[in-house]
């Protein structure tokens, strides 16, 4: 079967360029919102999700690291690791603290950790070691060169000086980044020699996590237990909240910006073959063959702009990873559906500007000069 | 050309008539601005007849031919077309028999610049149900009898005026019409193609048994026609004693129009006007 509708949008090269560059570019801007957002979220939890342990303990009332505070008695980790089916149970220290580096300075999370025990540390190295010793530090990599330091370099690190002994990767955001030190070298600046911050609890393998979970928050009173996907949960809930109305009201610019542009190009499209459209009609295109016509031409208009967004939004991925690594552009699928969707949804709209126009066309036309 | 089955099927009732209007009238606007553009015409056409309709600019020829296609309901009147009554038709049964019941021929040809010539066929073939391969063969073996095998993946903008019409002629074939509509086919030609296109014309009444109603100013078209009808202000006038005044072209009586004699011929004017101009300059009026 003929595709008039294809043929007349293919015709004119430059305009349906233009015109897909529009939708392209719009439906672009939604995915790489939800990029930076899916990276930042990614990148938000990775310390949660890399440690791979299988629950997380808190003061009670705290479900996450990010703008938190936590403390919690070292004597827990004795009761914790009495409930059954606990393996290992690790304490970590946390406190979001600027790094200081001269006259610059870069926030980060602070972990403190021992590095004997194998857990809790940096989970990526691009470079030195996580064999820390007193008063030395991991670094970010991304964070070390905005500080202008490397391998050997001084830092200062909740108030005093340390040595940049490993530089890891994966571990930078847009806004910080995290700093790994010797637990014992933060409970004594902090002077908290009996706390810690988070536990983390490795579980035998008969026991689920959800399961150790339980039995941990029964047993051991006065305590935030929660497995590691909850705990990332709600990390991850805390910075959507932060960023769920600037993302609706840009998700919904990119989109309008996407109809506008295939709108224009349809209306100009099915102006300049209103009397082609004559002709169909005193040839024997009914309603349905021409509305059909309509819709295929508004679906071919947005469907290659939208596979071209994703190829770039995929592009840029790639780019941002080399370019601009602490900012990753993570292209998920659940974004690629709604985009994919949300094409769809401007291609149904947009058809409605040519069906009224073809509506009103009067065959009779063509017969007059 | 190739010899083709008589189009149409022997409607009941109808014998050997193709089309017949009853009767038909268009108006447009209402109350002191309506104008009639058809006033009550009645026409009968066989099947494998050619008819040449003529008549001054705006005689309501186009309107006739608009409502003959049944691209134009009159207001009044009944037109029939092989057995079926499409002046009752509703506007969604119409598009069905516009496809199947008539093929059209326009005077600005009125191809699909994006389609190639071949897909300019098959599309009129795919509005009446025919798809696929089948609609690609279709229209490609009427290419071929109208010597356009070569030109299959051309477009329009690639044609000559004479190819455009003939791929026109193969479009309006394409669904074995019982009817062809031509309005005005070889205005936009030069005198051979404009020939070449009668004689396909004719040869589609007279081979394949179609009826073919052409609007025309050209005389030439005479020559293959079995009748020509004049058409002015709206009504058939008979064409035997009228005679065409050489000022302004109009078609007049002869029994009522200004006669004066030059050079012993005969010659007849709408207006004294004209009669005036004309022996200003004689001779620049005969050469036209």
């Amino acid at each position: 079967m003929v595709s008039v509708a294809r043929r007349n949008l293919f015709q004119e090269k430059t305009r349906l360029l233009i015109s897909t560059a529009g939708v392209a570019f719009a439906l672009l801007l939604v995915l790489s919102l939800d990029g930076v957002l899916a990276g930042s979220l990614n990148r938000i939890t990775a310390y949660i999700n890399n440690t791979k342990a299988d629950g997380y303990l808190a003061q009670p009332g705290v479900r996450t690291m990010h703008m938190s505070t936590s403390a919690l008695p070292l004597s827990k980790v004795d009761e914790v690791e009495q409930v059954a089916g606990v393996r290992e149970v690790v304490p970590i220290l946390y406190t979001t603290n600027p790094v200081v580096a001269g006259e610059r300075r870069s926030l980060a999370y602070v972990i403190g950790f021992d590095p004997a025990r194998g857990r809790g540390g940096p989970w990526e190295l691009r470079a030195g070691s996580e064999a820390l010793g007193p008063r030395e530090a991991v670094l970010d990599a991304e964070a070390a060169a905005t500080l202008d330091v490397g391998l050997g370099d001084d830092v200062l690190i909740l108030g005093a000086p340390f040595r940049v002994r490993g530089l890891s990767a994966g571990t930078s955001t847009i806004t910080n980044s995290v700093v790994f030190v010797r637990f014992d070298d933060f409970a004594a600046l902090r002077r908290m020699p009996s706390t810690a911050s988070y536990l983390l609890i490795w579980f035998a393998d008969s026991l689920t996590p959800e399961e150790g979970v339980r039995r941990v928050a029964a047993q051991v009173g006065d305590v935030q237990a929660m497995t590691r996907s909850e705990f990332a949960g709600e990390e991850e809930r805390v910075v959507r909240d932060m960023s769920a109305q600037i993302m609706v009201v840009m998700n919904g610019f990119g989109f309008a910006i996407g109809l506008a542009a295939v709108a224009l190009t349809i209306y100009t499209l099915t102006l300049s073959k209103v009397r082609e459209y004559g002709v169909l009609k005193a040839l024997g295109a009914g309603r349905p063959w021409l509305y059909r016509a309509a819709l295929e031409q508004a679906f071919w208009s947005v469907g290659i702009g939208a596979v071209v967004a994703v190829a770039l939004a995929l592009g840029l991925s790639l780019a941002f990873s080399v370019l601009v690594p602490n900012t990753p552009l993570a292209v998920e699928a659940a974004s690629v559906l709604k985009v994919l969707m949300g094409a769809a949804a401007i291609s149904l709209l947009s058809a409605g500007i040519p069906i009224g126009q073809i509506a009103r066309v009067d065959p009779a036309q063509v017969f007059r000069r | 050309m190739k010899k083709q089955e008589a189009a149409g099927s022997a409607a009941a009732g109808l014998g050997s008539v193709a089309l017949r209007a009853g009767n038909v009238s268009r108006s447009f606007g209402t109350g002191r601005t309506e104008v009639t553009a058809v006033r009550d015409v009645s026409l009968e056409v066989e099947k494998g007849e050619v008819i040449l309709i003529m008549g001054p600019s705006g005689s309501g020829k186009t309107t006739l031919l608009l409502m003959l296609g049944a691209l134009l309901r009159p207001t009044s009147g009944h037109i029939v077309v092989d057995g079926r009554e499409i002046s009752a038709l509703t506007e969604g049964e119409l598009p069905e028999v516009r496809a199947r019941h008539f093929g059209f021929i326009f005077q600005d040809f009125n191809l699909l610049s994006a389609l190639s010539v071949r897909e300019n066929v098959e599309v009129a073939l795919n509005l009446a149900g025919t798809k696929g391969r089948r609609a690609r063969e279709r229209a490609e073996a009427l290419l071929r009898d109208l010597d356009l095998g070569d030109r299959l993946d051309f477009h329009p903008a690639q044609l000559s005026g004479g190819e455009k019409q003939r791929v026109a002629i193969a479009r309006a074939l394409a669904n074995d019409p019982a009817v062809i509509l031509a309005d005005e086919p070889t205005a936009n030609l030069d005198s051979h193609i404009g020939h070449e296109v009668m004689r396909l014309l004719r040869g589609i009444a007279r081979e394949q048994g179609r009826s073919v109603i052409i609007v025309s100013h050209d005389e030439r078209i005479k020559d293959i026609a079995d009748r020509v009808l004049w058409l002015e202000d709206g009504e058939f006038k008979a064409m035997v004693s009228r005679a065409l005044d050489p000022v302004c072209g109009m078609s007049v009586d002869r029994e009522t129009a200004f006669v004066a004699e030059y050079r012993g011929q005969s010659y007849y004017f709408c207006a004294n006007g004209c009669r005036t101009e004309f022996f200003a300059e004689p001779e620049r009026f005969l050469s036209l």
